[in-house]
């Protein structure tokens, strides 16, 4: 905790005076589906609002319209950062209803599912471009991070300037590996966490307070 | 900058999509567009120029006549034609509603003969824009209607319809200012005056004018005159000169040609046409542009046909930004996604989106749909 509070002082000079005084930040949450998006946001949202963003689940696309909870305020160090949090529909390059048979989903549901994740990606990409001023970007650190959607959302993230946090989530699975993420985007700060366990939650309001505050 | 909001003036460069979504500026979706080096004139400003001539109230009426023309027939319009036109003969007619074509009805008098019959024939032009105006089709079956000039015309005709009487009462009056006229063409008007300077270069036109056309336009002439008469009531300098002399061909301004061109050219029309609609930067490339009055006409239809290419690539732009595999399977193209002002908000399994254009319209009618 120590290191990790020293690296948090060290870019909170930084940050923070950019940020100081402002309205709260729109903050979206993004990633590709299933990297635990939806379970981050309830849990910040819950952890502060006591109220949820939207329901979680193990069936990807599941959150398929972005959901905004706004006015999170996260108490920290003794002072408070305010922000607008925005968990979006996962990113993917592609999507295929047959997927969702895999969940026991009737056809007719899974297709229309996989209607409403695309128009769910695309309304994610429109937010991304128009109304976010800052990104927690979310990944399985199960999976393997270098993928098409990745390394794009991260680009055009940093192309826009906006300032981005790395999270590498569900550390509590075993298969899990965040060196595999750091070391994908050595640019950015990552940092572990899981969501659905509460892991390292304090971390995580550090840095959100760091960056987006 | 070829297009430009007709409502705040506001320019956009060729092919540029930011119009597809309204004036950024205003909001405002009527734009016209100008090939490239000429400057941006109100539509019927540009129109009204040539007509100038024409106090007031006639050159605002062929403004708005020309550009209901260009509009409805905006074809016939096209530059290209206009320098193609070929057929001294024909161009007596005057054909379409262009200020262009004014002088050479001009001339088709003065060639005929009769002093008066100069007067007369700037007063058709001004009548046959009218006339022209009230009718859409107008500007082609004037010219269709021209032509007929040389060959002998049925009374009935032209009596008949009150839409392309105008077209015929140009030819007419201008054919009938040969002689009987002289009482009727007394009348010449102020505003004739204005077109005197246009007059030389009917004058010029009398050349090519044919005679024989002004013999047979005789017999019309009469039935027109009376809508001649009002408005001229004598005849002024430049217009007796455009009467009593002849200029050399070389003399010419490109305007007879032009004139003449429209006979022949509805014809060949469709092709202009065509290579316009499939070019947007051949519509710059005309000749046209030499043609100050050109441009502003001719070039219009053809920005609506560039619009369509446009608007057609762009909706293919969309729909590459989501590809429907089948039903229920999508690729996503997730750069365009991110490109686009507008985003998707509801997607058919027909392949159709409805799509929200920022600030522009109401997603929630358009879910409905």
């Amino acid at each position: 905790m120590g290191l990790l509070t020293n690296i948090k002082s060290s870019i909170s000079t930084v940050t923070s005076s950019l940020f100081a005084g402002s309205e709260p930040k729109r903050i979206g949450i993004y990633g590709p589906p299933n990297a635990g998006k939806t379970t981050l946001a309830n849990r910040i949202a819950r952890d502060w609002t006591g109220d949820a963003i939207g329901p979680e689940s193990h069936v990807p696309h599941e959150t398929r319209r972005a959901r905004r909870k706004e006015d999170v305020e996260i108490k920290r160090d003794g002072r408070t950062v305010s922000i607008d949090i925005v968990d979006t529909p996962g990113v993917t390059t592609k999507i295929d209803y047959e997927e969702f048979l895999e969940h026991d989903i009737e056809k007719e549901d899974a297709v229309r599912r996989s209607r409403e994740a695309t128009e769910g990606v695309a309304e994610a990409m429109h937010w991304l471009r128009e109304d976010v001023d800052g990104v927690i970007y979310v990944l399985d650190a199960t999976t393997d991070p270098f993928t098409q959607v990745n390394t794009m959302l991260i680009g055009i993230i940093e192309s826009q300037d906006l300032p981005v946090l790395i999270l590498a989530n569900k550390t509590d699975l075993e298969d899990a590996s965040v060196k595999r993420i750091r070391d994908a985007f050595p640019q950015h700060e990552t940092i572990p966490l899981s969501a659905l366990e509460g892991d390292n939650m304090d971390e995580v309001y550090d840095k959100i307070a760091e960056y987006f505050g | 900058m070829p297009h430009q909001c007709t409502a705040c003036g506001y320019t956009f460069a060729d092919g540029s999509k930011e119009m597809l979504g309204g004036c950024p500026e205003c909001g405002g979706n009527k734009f016209q567009f100008q090939p490239d080096g000429e400057g941006f004139d109100d539509p019927e400003e540009s129109d009204s120029p040539p007509e100038s001539a024409d106090p007031g109230g006639a050159a605002s009426t062929v403004g708005r006549a020309a550009t209901k023309v260009r509009d409805l027939v905006s074809g016939e319009e096209a530059p290209d034609e206009r320098n193609e036109r070929n057929d001294p003969d024909d161009s007596v007619d005057a054909t379409s509603g262009d200020e262009q074509t004014d002088p050479l009805s001009a001339d088709s008098p003065s060639d005929t003969t009769p002093p008066s019959a100069s007067v007369s024939a700037t007063t058709d032009d001004s009548t046959r824009n009218e006339g022209e105006s009230t009718s859409g089709t107008g500007t082609e079956t004037a010219d269709s209607d021209m032509p007929s000039a040389d060959a002998p015309w049925p009374d009935s005709s032209d009596a008949a319809d009150p839409i392309r009487r105008g077209g015929l009462n140009e030819d007419g009056s201008a054919i009938t200012d040969d002689d009987t006229r002289d009482g009727s063409d007394a009348t010449p008007s102020a505003t004739d005056t204005p077109t005197a300077g246009e007059q030389p270069d009917g004058a010029d036109d009398g050349p090519t004018a044919d005679a024989s056309t002004a013999d047979e336009s005789e017999t019309d002439a009469d039935i027109i005159d009376a809508d001649a008469d009002r408005e001229f009531d004598s005849e002024d300098r430049a217009q007796a000169s455009a009467r009593s002399d002849v200029v050399s061909d070389e003399e010419l301004p490109d305007t007879d040609e032009t004139a003449d061109a429209e006979e022949t050219a509805s014809p060949e029309q469709p092709t202009d046409f065509d290579e316009q609609s499939d070019d947007t930067d051949g519509l710059v490339d005309g000749d046209d542009r030499p043609r100050p009055s050109d441009g502003r006409v001719v070039s219009e239809p053809s920005e609506d046909e560039t619009d369509m290419a446009e608007l057609r690539e762009q909706l293919n732009d969309q729909f590459e930004s989501i590809k429907i595999v089948e039903p229920g399977q999508y690729e996503l193209n997730l750069m365009e996604l991110y490109d686009r002002d507008e985003y998707i908000i509801a997607l058919r399994e027909n392949g159709r989106y409805v799509i929200q254009m920022p600030e522009e319209w109401l997603g929630d009618r358009d879910i409905g749909e």
